[in-house]
């Protein structure tokens, strides 16, 4: 490694903290009232430091969320390479979003912050649909596999049952994190539909 | 920060005598709730609140006797009106599902007061997912909200317009769902009017396999 990689390393570890660290200060406070000097001092840097680094409130609340959205990416990833069934993969990243783990409240109270925010803010949009698509993206190429190793009928079509299933998933995750469905309650409508939208009803599909 | 009623810390406010009284009474809540969703829960400001209603902060707490009293009233006060509203206007559809189906479609409507209703409820459903303090008023109301659908629902099973086997509770669940998620994309941008209409009916289709009989002209409106 030469000297300047080194550097770009460290860089690259601070930043990453930084929105760790900023990851968790809103999903405990909320992105509204964040302030800058708060994320330095948990984060343990100066303000001036997290200038440098983040220019601006909204950037590091963007980047906190992409951030966010990334590490769980990667996360699923190593999850579903545990999972030889097909069909199963899919099933475990839809049911993971109602499974009772503080880094996927963490992503609610993101998500949903930025969600509001992306009401007023064109650069949160973009950040909140591209995001969003890349995850319906993701169910639907796990349903397409889970198809071509003939776990799901064919005649399924798959980007607008992932459309339909991320959007139920979603939707009740919140609901059940703050606990106004159970979360027994909320497997038992995401099952049925599972086996409705990826018609799984016939042929001794489980 | 927190949605509660405020008999809850013993405390007493006094309800508005006469015409005059109340109508001053309504406008102060109407203006709370226009500020809650433009400023958020934590950015409300009582202040605020009198200069916009053209009161005087002494009359605003001589009828609340706190902010978080101002806050639920004001919820009420605005639920109360909605639910009035749907019910007028639902009540000449006989059909179960139609009239469902249309319950559902005014929920998109793009109308100032539909736009309240979703920062409102935004704001609450923010507040309980922060601060456990604030779910009570969240569960509550979701869970009255859950019930009415899973009424209709049941009435359309009474009636035979839907098949027997149709799980109340999880349809009821479902559907609140699919609204909640496609109403906030199409207040945000992010969805065309006419697709989330077409995403709500597929939604039906899947739970009943059936809209009803098409409602009167207009009832469903962008």
């Amino acid at each position: 490694m030469t000297n300047q990689s080194v550097s770009q390393g460290v860089e690259l570890d601070r930043r990453s903290q930084i929105l760790e660290c900023t990851c968790s200060v809103i999903a405990r406070d909320g992105a509204e009232g964040l302030r800058m000097a708060a994320v330095a001092r948990e984060a343990g840097v100066s303000s001036a430091l997290l200038h440098y680094y983040f220019a601006t409130r909204e950037d590091l609340i963007r980047l906190a969320f992409e951030y966010h959205e990334t590490r769980e990416t990667d996360r699923s990833e190593e999850r579903l390479a545990t999972i030889d069934d097909p069909l199963e993969r899919v099933r475990n990243v839809l049911f993971h979003e109602i499974s009772d783990d503080e880094v996927v409240r963490e992503g609610w109270v993101l998500w949903s912050e930025m969600s509001r925010t992306a009401i007023f803010r064109d650069d949160f949009r973009a950040s909140v649909a591209d995001r969003s698509a890349r995850w319906v993206g993701l169910v639907a190429n796990l349903i397409a596999d889970a198809q071509d190793a003939g776990r799901i009928p064919s005649a399924v079509e798959s980007v607008s049952a992932a459309l339909r299933l991320t959007a139920l998933v979603d939707g009740i995750g919140g609901y059940v994190i703050t606990g106004a469905v159970s979360r027994a309650e909320a497997r038992r409508a995401v099952e049925a539909s599972i086996i409705e939208i990826l018609q799984l009803g016939e042929a001794g599909q489980s | 920060m927190s949605v509660r009623y405020a008999f809850a810390m013993g405390k007493v406010s006094i309800e508005p005598t006469g015409a005059a009284g109340e109508e001053t009474y309504a406008r102060i809540l109407d203006t709370t709730a226009w500020l809650i969703a433009r400023d958020g829960l934590k950015g409300m400001r009582l202040s605020h609140v009198a200069a916009e209603a053209g009161v005087s902060n002494a009359l605003l707490h001589y009828y609340f006797a706190s902010r978080d009293e101002l806050i639920s009233r004001a919820f009420d006060h605005f639920y109360a009106i909605e639910s009035e509203r749907y019910d007028d206007t639902l009540a000449v559809i006989p059909h179960p599902i139609t009239r469902l189906r249309v319950e559902l479609m005014m929920n998109l409507e793009d109308s100032p007061r539909n736009r309240l209703d979703y920062m409102l409820w935004g704001e609450v459903a923010r507040a309980a997912l922060m601060d456990e303090a604030s779910r009570a008023f969240y569960v509550e109301k979701m869970q009255v909200w859950l019930k009415d659908l899973a009424a209709s629902i049941q009435s359309a099973k009474d009636a035979k317009v839907v098949p027997a086997g149709v799980d109340t509770a999880a349809s009821a669940l479902r559907l609140m769902t699919a609204l909640d998620s496609v109403g906030w994309f199409v207040l945000a941008g992010l969805v065309e009017w006419e697709d989330a209409v077409a995403s709500i009916d597929r939604a039906l289709m899947a739970e009943f396999g059936t809209l009803g009989p098409p409602p009167p002209a207009g009832m469903i409106r962008r």
